[in-house]
């Protein structure tokens, strides 16, 4: 399903003495199937974008069309429950809305309320749990007796056996280490492609929205002031400094090569191995010389 | 150097049916330096915390701060006004309605004059440069000017050692440089003694020492240069290496022989062209 924003706007507290515009005049598209990236600071308006994605919010202004949905301001949509079946969120700290007695239980709820039989949801549940890399036999377990890790993946287990083919992540490896935040951003990386999905990701990971992007959008104050694939947006590092971004490490070493051994470097290197290779090219040069 | 805290052999569990958190323990904190915990989630990082101010009892072994036992009930106080906790979710940490009243709630707890606390929220305030919002309401400020003014709580106190427990990994990159560079200016203006509990390695890179956790043991100790020239180790128990040591190992593994050990982007370049000079 493909998204389009038009000329959104948000409001906190319209008509009250505390209004407090969140979000001005957002035009976006995302096509179905990309991986889109969304950065910004604490405040930017991430998160009252995202959550009009699935009608938790409503527009002040403007228009989503999701697919044949439509949320616009002052219309009421009939249909938000069907198209919250099309949406996942995996909001920040998931683990927190766990509340069932067991892991089944609990991934089963989503599903259930959308009225989907409970041979097929267990049917996901089974699939699902392995595929957020835990197995079976925690089915019967409590949610409560895991770890922080673990819970996350159960929450997220959660929101996938709703079958959304729009999952927006909201930070999804706050707090985890570097160990589960790898093995989480694979996970999401390997459904994105292996399900068709179109991913929105809230991050403050540089090196995560350059390595899975199709397409960065930088927030600030409620507007969108950059966007762009990820070589576009990473080829100007001045630009993100003035917003007090930082480029990933891969790219700050390209620019320090660059500068140091005064040479051009291809700028669309976003792993390790792309790093390497350009650390050996320079050393490389200085067996020609 | 003066030994501030000292950990001998303590194991720890939450519950007596289940499995131990900490096993067999010890330690040395010493006065003035900076000293790095990492581990992955669950290795007992900040259960050690907990232990290091009294807020848990060791099961086995001693805790001594400034030679007070945690297990003495007479000087639980006595370390608790000495060891200063920062945790790590910014908006459980507030108890005041502004930035003065938040600061102030420790103060009173202690029974200080009013004269005096005020001079001692003033003071602090200005140390993490939160000054110019002391009306503030809490919920009007970013994560990172939060853990600023969970420090200035802190620090109104005196304490002599600060722990950090994870206190911004909730942050966003802006938040967590404002944190740190807090910390490190009242380590060096005032020499506090810092314990930053973390799995942020580019942080532990610039400690003076560090202590590597893992399942509940201490597994490793050292000055950074020293702890990370055991990569494997380190890539084992699920931590990252800090960026310019990967480039460096996988140049290692191509016949690339470097002098030092890189922990920042800056060395690593010199490093890189006097490798190239010498070819």
């Amino acid at each position: 399903m493909d998204i389009t924003i038009k000329g959104l706007e948000h409001s906190y507290g319209k008509g009250t003495p505390f209004e407090r515009k969140a979000l001005s005049n957002i035009n976006l598209s995302i096509s179905s199937g990309t991986f889109q990236t969304i950065i910004g600071h604490t405040g930017s308006g991430k998160s009252t974008l995202i959550q009009h994605l699935n009608g938790l919010l409503k527009p002040t202004q403007g228009s989503i069309q999701i697919g044949d949905f439509k949320i616009q301001a002052g219309v009421k949509e009939k249909r938000l429950k069907a198209l919250r079946k099309h949406v996942g969120i995996v909001f920040q700290y998931p683990e927190h809305q766990l509340f069932e007695e067991t892991i089944e239980k609990d991934i089963l709820f989503g599903p259930l309320n959308f009225g989907v039989s409970e041979d097929e949801a267990k049917r996901r549940a089974a699939k699902l749990i392995q595929q957020v890399g835990l197995d079976e036999s925690y089915l019967s377990r409590s949610p409560f007796d895991l770890s922080g890790g673990q819970m996350r993946r159960v929450a997220i287990a959660g929101v996938l056996a709703m079958k959304p083919s729009i999952l927006i992540l909201d930070e999804p490896t706050a707090g985890l280490d570097p160990r589960g935040r790898r093995e989480i951003m694979d996970l999401f990386y390997r459904l994105h492609e292996e399900e068709g999905l179109t991913t929105i990701l809230v991050t403050h990971s540089m090196e995560d929205a350059a390595r899975f992007s199709d397409d960065i959008l930088i927030m600030e104050k409620g507007g969108v002031v950059l966007q762009g694939n990820p070589e576009t947006i990473f080829s100007n590092p001045e630009a993100l400094k003035n917003l007090s971004l930082d480029v990933p490490e891969t790219v700050q070493f390209i620019h320090r090569l660059e500068e140091r051994f005064n040479k051009d470097l291809p700028h669309s290197v976003f792993t390790l191995k792309a790093a390497v290779d350009a650390a050996l090219s320079v050393l490389q040069k200085g067996d020609d010389s | 150097m003066e030994e501030l805290i000292t950990v001998q052999d303590v194991s720890f569990r939450y519950q007596e049916d289940q499995p131990h958190v900490l096993h067999g323990v010890s330690l040395s904190v010493y006065k003035g330096e900076w000293l790095a915990i990492v581990g992955h989630n669950g290795s007992g990082k900040s259960t050690l915390a907990k232990l290091l101010n009294g807020l848990q009892l060791p099961e086995k072994g001693d805790v001594l701060v400034e030679g007070y036992n945690s297990r003495d009930e007479e000087s639980i106080w006595e370390i608790r006004r000495r060891v200063g906790i920062v945790f790590q979710n910014p908006d459980n940490q507030f108890v005041g309605t502004s930035v003065r009243d938040d600061v102030a709630f420790g103060l009173e707890n202690s029974g200080m004059a009013r004269e005096l606390m005020l001079e001692r929220i003033n003071e602090s305030v200005q140390k993490v440069r939160m000054e110019d919002y002391l009306d503030q309401e809490p919920h009007r400020l970013s994560g990172g000017q939060k853990q600023r003014v969970a420090i200035a709580g802190i620090i109104a106190l005196r304490p002599s050692i600060v722990i950090l427990d994870e206190a911004t990994s909730m942050l966003d990159p802006a938040g967590r440089r404002e944190v740190l560079q807090t910390m490190r200016k009242l380590k060096e203006e005032e020499g506090m003694t810092v314990i930053s509990i973390t799995h942020d390695l580019e942080e532990a890179a610039q400690a003076d020492r560090l202590v590597v956790m893992n399942a509940g043991e201490v597994i490793d100790e050292g000055i950074p240069v020293e702890v990370f020239k055991k990569g494997d180790m380190l890539e084992q128990i699920g931590l990252d290496l800090p960026f310019p040591l990967q480039v460096q190992r996988a140049l290692s593994e191509r016949g690339y022989d470097f002098s030092r050990l890189t922990l920042s982007q800056e060395e690593l370049v010199n490093e890189l062209w006097t490798l190239q000079l010498k070819v």
